[in-house]
């Protein structure tokens, strides 16, 4: 499974491979996994290796979709970490495509914010604390016992 | 406010005052084991607070929407089921996830959250949330209250929910009488009182209490 060549991993151009707690194997782009910090600084402490990086967490239908995330958002600038505790505060607003994104079943979704949490990809992190903060919004207390 | 009312106030209102020993604040709808962490909230930021829970009946104009619940559904089971069940029904998040969710939410949405069973008040009167209530506090611009007189979530109450509650006064100075207003909160010293003719009917109820 383990495509990658070694060489470019240093430059952030070659492949990584995950593997998920229910162990399938992702092969995916440098850019797409250090959008996860805990992926991100295992490479970085691993250094260059084709060794599989266990992700016992995540099992692989979560893991597709977070890559999914990863993969749309991999060109985005790393956000800095003030604005992101003010943002957070501040407003429940979600882009078209993260919207979109975290229509999911509530299972999914709670899976999608705790993979987030171990991952450490903030940005998704927050979609998705957000989405069930709406989904509180306006509710009488009764409702909210539903969730 | 008809003379007939006041003449039968079992019917109109329903009023429960307690008053409780320092630190140990007996939530009349928080449970027993389950409220530790409240009780050490209060005890640390409100020592010698008595208090004075004020339900009203439905012809004083109170919105009556957001009422608790008169029973909660789910028996506490102790101490360790508080925590465990606001997570549940969360789906398993942990707290720190739960608590970054809450960060979303305006002072109303939190109450009615509160609101949802004893585990959850629990939690949500506990030491843990506190920066939670200030937060959403600080995005209605309400002012912060100086220390002692009443923990975040009571002034969230005050301010947003039904309830009446004493200030827990700095020895030597009058108490406080909050009020709930729709959209502004009065802090009111005991004897200004007399100058605030639209008060809660039960508000005179609170200065019952003593320095």
């Amino acid at each position: 499974m383990a495509s990658a060549s070694g060489s470019g991993a240093a430059t952030g151009g070659g492949k990584v491979t995950l593997t998920t707690s229910d162990a399938e194997n992702f092969v995916v782009e440098r850019d797409v996994a250090n959008r996860s910090v805990l992926i991100r600084n295992m490479l970085e402490d691993v250094g260059e290796s084709d060794q599989p990086i266990p992700l016992p967490n995540v099992s692989a239908n979560v893991l597709k979709k977070v890559l999914e995330w990863c993969e749309h958002h991999k060109k985005d600038p790393e956000p800095i970490a003030e604005d992101l505790d003010d943002n957070r505060r501040k407003t429940t607003e979600i882009s078209d495509w993260d919207a979109k994104f975290i229509q999911v079943d509530q299972e999914m979704l709670f899976e999608i914010i705790l993979a987030a949490n171990y991952l450490d990809i903030k940005p998704l992190l927050d979609v998705g604390c957000k989405t069930v903060a709406n989904m509180i919004k306006g509710k009488q207390p009764e409702e909210i016992r539903k969730l | 406010m008809s003379a007939t009312r006041d003449r039968q106030p079992r019917k109109a209102t329903a009023a429960r005052i307690s008053y409780t020993e320092p630190a140990s604040s007996s939530e009349d709808d928080g449970g027993d084991e389950s409220v530790k962490p409240t009780r050490k909230a209060i005890k640390k930021r409100g020592k010698g607070m008595a208090r004075a829970d004020i339900e009203t009946g439905v012809d004083d104009g109170y919105d009556d929407s957001d009422r608790p619940p008169a029973k909660a559904r789910k028996p506490g089971k102790g101490r360790c089921a508080n925590m465990a069940a606001t997570v549940r029904s969360f789906g398993a998040l942990p707290v720190e996830l739960v608590i970054m969710i809450l960060s979303y939410l305006d002072t109303p949405e939190l109450l009615a959250f509160s609101k949802v069973d004893k585990q959850h008040r629990a939690l949500m009167t506990s030491a843990t949330m506190r920066d939670v209530w200030i937060t959403a506090r600080e995005k209605h611009d309400l002012p912060a209250l100086s220390v002692g007189e009443f923990t975040e979530w009571q002034y969230a109450e005050l301010v947003f929910g039904r309830k009446c509650f004493i200030s827990s006064s700095v020895p030597g100075s009058a108490p406080n009488v909050a009020k709930r207003a729709s959209e502004s909160v009065f802090l009111v010293r005991s004897d200004e009182l007399h100058e605030y003719v639209d008060l809660h009917p039960k508000t005179a109820d609170c200065l019952l209490y003593d320095a």
